[in-house]
């Protein structure tokens, strides 16, 4: 069964693994743009790797920098209203494909447009139940450990 | 700022149909006009790149709920659940 690392496995500056894992939260490294430019048969290569997503199992939808998804380039395929403690705002959803690497799964998937480097985020992608759908989630507050499997 | 207004436009025009023959089902509009509707999104968004590229363009879900819950306590609602005086 396929599967990846969220947690941590070194703790750094002082922290355990499981001071990180409360301070940063489970993270996937992930790829993502919208065309994979690898000849087929081979594996994905989107427009950009290793992009720091947090897996949040209390949002229902997935969401994407702005700044990120402009970048890439990526379709405007709805849009609608952000609302929540900081009011109301227009938002855009972008359609990207995205492929973890270590679980080999390449697929489209649909994220809300938010500012995340503009609130001073760390991650740029937010994965919640809509990503988590397909796989199953191992979480290990105690020592720091996060595991995703495919089935 | 609305991009799709065209695209949304064209859904609600057929938005009681598309729930009585495809629900659940995600369907595909451009430039206003219905283009197809699909089983799943993942369907829906190879075709819809392979056709027009970056759009934009519409995907949405026949009948899909009016809110999705986001990080932090956020709700994302899609257009056609709002007051069309706010949008």
């Amino acid at each position: 069964m396929p599967s990846v690392q969220a947690g941590f496995k070194v703790g750094k500056n002082g922290l355990s693994t499981a001071d990180l894992l409360v301070d940063l939260g489970p993270t996937l490294l992930v790829d993502i743009g919208l065309k994979s430019r690898a000849a087929s048969g081979q594996a994905p290569d989107l427009a950009e790797k290793g992009i720091k997503a947090l897996i949040d199992t209390g949002a229902g939808g997935d969401c994407i920098d702005d700044d990120l998804a402009v970048r890439l380039g990526l379709p405007i395929t709805d849009e609608g209203e952000i609302s929540g403690v900081g009011g109301r705002q227009h938002a855009f959803i972008y359609t990207a494909r995205v492929y973890v690497p270590k679980l080999d799964r390449l697929l489209f998937q649909r994220f809300t447009g938010v500012k995340l480097a503009g609130g001073g985020q760390w991650h740029r992608l937010i994965l919640g139940r809509t990503f988590l759908r397909q796989y199953r989630l191992t979480y290990d507050g105690a020592s720091g450990g996060v595991e995703l499997s495919a089935d | 700022m609305s991009i799709l207004g065209q695209d949304i436009s064209a859904f609600e025009r057929m938005r009681a149909e598309l729930e009585a023959r495809h629900p659940r089902a995600w369907v595909l509009f451009h430039r206003g006009q219905y283009v197809d509707v699909f089983e799943d999104f993942e369907t829906a968004a190879s075709i819809a790149v392979e056709r027009f590229d970056a759009g934009p363009y519409l995907i949405r879900q026949v009948g899909a709920a009016s809110a999705v819950q986001l990080p932090g306590g956020m709700v994302f609602t899609p257009s056609h659940a709002i007051s069309s005086s706010r949008l």
